[in-house]
């Protein structure tokens, strides 16, 4: 038998000890995702990976009783399969991105990754063995009776929602939670996160209980988890900055278009005076900032507009970075945001949307979300055609006066 | 209200699907509000121009951004 020895993390004493709630404690304080990856217990061992033997294993070879496969596979297969299962007996709910009620909770009895509580972050198969069975049994996360423990153990137990052991703690560990949740794209997953279960209460009040109960403490969390986090800080960055120069560009649209200018051509140029401007007083902001919102050859007074579009178009693309993060979700917003930024700029200061921006930018739109989601190419224009269309119906009855009297 | 709002609305609906509606309703509110407000404050008049392309705009990056969520909120409602 050529696999290799598995060891098992409770028994084997080189073996890193099972995660307790110190290390929790000071993962929490990591920098996300990636930092928690490397220091997980069983990240690089590769003991708990098997090694295929090299030829082809014959008919009859039984796998191993105690074969593991490693937890990054492991944790992919699941998610395959709860992808497959739902994919193959329900309508999507890709596009409306509402879950059913009875899939918020998908994962959650397996204990592998979407609660980032403590226990049950790491996968049951690992962190249990005879003597430590702990997962949420099938069918939901109530427990009878209280499994006691003392010091780690009881910590680590706490931690899925056993026993409230001090305010502190608690905070502590709620903290611990709002870090990690962070990368976890489980739609309404801080509905699982928050199920308590307290021992002693009937398993349907308790279950509608703790929904309630989460539901009200997961209130508290709306503002962690209304942006999902799709991007890398240094992505975040790079669009930001990207940001500033295509508003310093989007300045010059907003200038010239609905005067029915060029936009290329000629430079950029003081309108009061004409003398042209040099790239040095042309960088996005920090210009505005060094000739203190002057023109360096006349002294006319820019408009705060210049930088404030500048910022705003750098604010508004680094957080479609974060957001959606490298994808062509992002293609979708960064252009929806340039064309939104220039036609809001220019209603408001000729109470003009330009034709020139408008078509132009709905035809990459509809391009580019067809692209993003080809499985639902139909709705792009049909809600194009049905915002119009019900936009310009309500328009008329307000000009026959049915309406407001706007 | 002219021709360039329908337009924008129909430029929205090719970037957000379904939730142009959304975007169109937040502008509307938005637009209500702001205007509601300058109005009992005397800034603007009665037959002053809104500029609404503004409004949808705004409601169409928070329905860029936080759509789905509104919308799976408001669904929690119920």
């Amino acid at each position: 038998m050529n696999f290799a020895v598995i060891r098992n993390p409770a028994k084997n004493s080189s073996a890193p000890d099972a995660p307790n709630d110190r290390r929790d404690a000071t993962m929490a304080w990591g920098c996300g995702r990636l930092a928690r990856m490397k220091r997980h217990p069983y990240r690089g061992r590769d003991a708990y990976a098997p090694t295929e033997p090299s030829g082809p294993r014959p008919e009859n070879a039984k796998r191993p009783p105690e074969f593991r496969t490693s937890l990054s596979t492991r944790r992919m297969e699941a998610a395959k399969n709860r992808m497959t299962d739902a994919a193959s007996t329900r309508i999507p709910y890709d596009f409306l991105d509402v879950p059913p009620s009875d899939e918020r909770c998908a994962g959650f009895e397996e204990g592998a990754g979407h609660s980032p509580r403590s226990v049950s972050r790491f996968p049951a198969a690992e962190t249990s063995d005879s003597q430590s069975a702990w997962r949420f049994p099938k069918g939901g996360p109530c427990r009878s009776r209280v499994r006691r423990g003392s010091g780690a153990t009881r910590l680590r137990r706490r931690g899925a929602g056993f026993r409230r052991l001090s305010r502190r703690a608690d905070a502590r560990l709620s903290r611990f939670d709002r870090r990690s949740a962070r990368g976890y794209a489980c739609p309404g997953w801080w509905i699982c996160a928050h199920i308590r279960v307290a021992p002693g209460i009937p398993h349907e009040r308790r279950d509608a209980a703790n929904l309630r109960g989460a539901r009200l403490r997961g209130g508290v969390f709306v503002f962690t988890r209304l942006l999902r986090r799709g991007g890398s800080g240094l992505l975040t960055f790079v669009a930001g900055l990207f940001g500033l120069v295509i508003g310093s560009f989007l300045n010059v649209v907003i200038h010239r278009v609905p005067l029915g200018e060029s936009v290329a051509w000629p430079g950029s140029k003081c309108p009061k005076c004409g003398a042209s401007i040099s790239p040095f007083d042309n960088v996005p902001v920090l210009s505005y900032l060094v000739l203190r919102g002057k023109c360096r050859n006349c002294g006319v007074r820019i408009p705060v507009r210049y930088p404030l579009v500048e910022a705003a178009t750098g604010a508004l693309l680094a957080l479609a970075a974060y957001r959606f993060g490298l994808s062509f979700e992002l293609a979708v917003a960064v252009v929806l945001v340039v064309a939104l930024v220039s036609l809001a700029m220019t209603d408001l200061e000729h109470r003009l949307l330009p034709n020139a921006i408008v078509g132009p930018a709905a035809a990459c739109g509809l391009v580019l979300s067809v692209v993003a989601r080809p499985e639902w190419w139909w709705v792009y224009p049909a809600s194009a055609l049905a915002a119009a269309g019900g936009f310009s119906r309500s328009r008329s009855f307000i000009r026959a006066g049915w309406g407001w009297g706007m | 209200m002219g021709m360039g709002d329908v337009k924008m609305a129909g430029m929205l609906g090719c970037f957000l699907g379904p939730y142009a509606f959304l975007a169109v309703f937040l502008g509307a509110l938005a637009g209500a509000t702001v205007s509601g407000v300058l109005m009992a404050a005397g800034r603007i008049g009665r037959r002053t121009h809104i500029p609404f392309g503004t409004f949808m705009s705004l409601g169409g990056l928070a329905a860029l951004f936080i759509g789905p969520w509104m919308w799976s909120g408001y669904l929690g409602l119920f």
